[in-house]
């Protein structure tokens, strides 16, 4: 009986030494289809890093071929050519970095800008609170893509300058999201007795009010993420957003709108591109968030 | 419940007045000077400076700005840069198109999204309701542009049986309509479905059932009644993202409403055509949330009490 005891202590012990992360981890791992997504995101980010090994930017994907236009998937081209004889297969994995830069870098720039706002709403409370909810509504009364026409027309078309109408964009709901559960922790007790206690202002951000948004804040991430990926693609294709001879993948599709009867693999490539991409970020998130907080399923 | 509505309806000139401002600098944040375009090829700095002055671009961004909403509220947005033509002119015949666009869609997503939304709640976890759960996950990840293409390809260029582009007639809005609302209505369908499960687990449900009502008394009478509420909500917002929906469609589509203005603007730099366009757009936005508040507090009791109690 001694065994067991000593195993139930050690046992005790291990379980209490796990971090909430690791927890979420191992909730996350018996979903195969959230690694499934995750495997996806990750060979995203690979490809991204490794593209100038897999295609060579310049001499596939921008130099254009007159003798090698329009041609069909084929071993050489995995996916054909468009009409400019560049390689569809180069420009796609040479997309990802776009995509990249407008999913997660625009959204990390919101988020930034968003967890700060709903700190300080949260832990000024009022007169602050009230600031950052008239601003949000401002911003939120303008539709996302009249917001995104008028930035890409004042800053002209270029991908930094998508980059900013998308973080800008986003905000609003980045921070609807998190100055609400900020709030609710704030009303904590801890958080008194923190003050209570002599705790500064940017101590009790860091070391209470912070860990507990951040489930919040990485769900809202992953949403904002995709939205934003499906956005800059939009923007693009509609002639707002990146410019010509970027391998943009909304722009791909915008440029071969005119051969698609004849060529319709022009068509779907770089739309599955899209379609996967955002499929892939949202399935994950969606998981991520009922593993992260079983409370929060369904409400985000 | 007046003094809400009063008050709400006074909040609509502040909420514009901040909204248009920030529209009118990041707009005028554009280099793109206007005398490129309308000045002859030789032009010398003198016939620059005087139609800079005569254009009031002379003057600091605040003035231009006031200039600019003072003539906006008689209806006069000043002339295009890149083709002399009166702004209100070129906008008028192409509002009605983008309205009528986005208002049949929203009556399209409402008529099929909302029996499709009882389905799934009423049969959960059934067949029906993993197929659609399914799908409108799918549909989340799909960008609109692309199922407009796609289904361009199919129905229009390979089978031919609607044109691809233009208004010829009423069989020019089925594609348009079509595809703007597809990606809605799987939201509708969640909105109303987790709208009606919440309103089924309710005590009064139960209440009812043992009484003996029938299944489909209890559902269309009681259930239905209290789940329409958010639906309402969920129907005018669907009308705002439809309104920015159908700038990217009318552009697959070719159609000449505001939004394949807008963009073809900002293509070349006309901001007068761009800010027009952008605050008629987010005066639509804006007055439609106003709707929308008035009619949620007007519908729910809960609602229209605290406001009453309030003011």
């Amino acid at each position: 009986m001694k065994g067991t005891e000593n195993d139930n202590a050690l046992l005790a012990k291990r379980v209490k030494a796990r971090s909430a992360w690791a927890e979420t981890w191992d909730r996350l791992k018996q979903q195969p289809v959230a690694m499934i997504a995750l495997g996806g995101i990750v060979l995203i980010f690979l490809i991204a890093i490794f593209g100038d090994l897999i295609a060579n930017y310049k001499d596939l994907a921008i130099a254009q071929n007159a003798a090698e236009k329009l041609q069909p998937p084929s071993l050489r081209h995995l996916f054909g050519t468009d009409r400019f004889g560049r390689d569809m297969f180069a420009r796609i994995v040479h997309g990802t970095r776009i995509a990249i830069a407008m999913g997660f870098v625009s959204t990390l720039a919101a988020i930034f800008v968003s967890v700060i706002m709903s700190c300080l709403a949260a832990i000024y409370g009022n007169r602050t609170d009230n600031f950052v909810m008239r601003v949000v509504d401002v911003i939120s009364s303008i539709p996302n893509l009249v917001m995104a026409i008028a930035i890409c027309s004042g800053l002209g078309q270029g991908l930094w300058q998508l980059v900013v109408a998308l973080a800008f964009g986003s905000i609003p709901y980045a921070t609807k999201m998190c100055r609400s559960v900020a709030l609710s922790v704030v009303q904590n007790e801890f958080i008194e007795a923190t003050r209570a206690l002599g705790g500064g202002t940017w101590y009790t951000i860091r070391r209470h009010l912070l860990p507990n948004i951040a489930s919040i804040t990485i769900v809202t991430f992953t949403g904002t993420a995709a939205f934003n990926i499906l956005m800059g693609a939009t923007l693009s294709f509609i002639g707002l957003g990146v410019k010509a001879p970027r391998p943009e993948w909304g722009l791909m599709l915008s440029e071969s709108m005119s051969y698609m009867t004849r060529y319709p693999y022009l068509a779907i490539v770089p739309g599955l591109a899209i379609v996967l991409t955002a499929l892939c970020i949202n399935t994950f998130g969606d998981y991520l968030r009922d593993a992260l907080d079983p409370q929060l399923k369904g409400k985000v | 419940m007046l003094g809400y509505v009063i008050k709400r309806i006074l909040l609509i000139p502040v909420i514009l007045l901040i909204v248009t401002f920030l529209i009118y600098i990041l707009v005028n944040l554009s280099p793109v000077d206007p005398t490129y375009n309308l000045l002859p090829m030789n032009y010398t700095q003198e016939m620059a400076d005087e139609l800079h002055r005569e254009m009031g671009l002379d003057k600091p961004i605040v003035v231009q700005y006031f200039n600019w909403i003072r003539n906006a509220l008689h209806g006069d947005f000043g002339f295009s840069w890149s083709s002399r033509i009166d702004v209100m002119e070129q906008m008028r015949p192409r509002i009605p198109i983008t309205l009528k666009l986005s208002l049949i869609t929203t009556f399209v997503i409402m008529i099929i999204g909302m029996p499709l939304g009882i389905l799934c709640a009423v049969k959960q976890y059934s067949i029906w309701d993993n197929i659609f759960n399914v799908s409108s996950k799918m549909l989340g990840a799909v960008p609109q542009f692309w199922l407009a293409l796609l289904f361009m390809l199919l129905f229009c260029l390979k089978l031919g049986w609607l044109p691809s582009y233009g208004l010829k007639g009423w069989e020019s809005y089925i594609m348009p309509i079509v595809t703007l609302a597809l990606p809605s209505i799987a939201t509708y369908v969640r909105n109303t479905r987790s709208s009606m499960l919440d309103c089924i687990r309710k005590d009064y449900i139960r209440t009812a059932r043992s009484k003996g009502a029938k299944e489909s008394e209890v559902i269309f009478r009681e259930a239905l009644r209290n789940a329409v509420l958010p639906l309402i909500t969920a129907s005018f917002n669907q009308f705002v993202m439809l309104i920015s929906g159908a700038v990217v469609i009318e552009r697959v589509f070719a159609i000449p409403g505001l939004g394949s203005m807008v963009i073809e603007a900002v293509g070349q730099s006309d901001l007068p055509i761009v800010l027009a366009c952008t605050t008629v757009m987010c005066v639509i936005c804006v007055v439609m949330t106003l709707i929308q508040d008035i009619v949620y507090g007007l519908v729910d009791p809960r609602i229209k009490a605290t406001f009453v109690g309030r003011s």
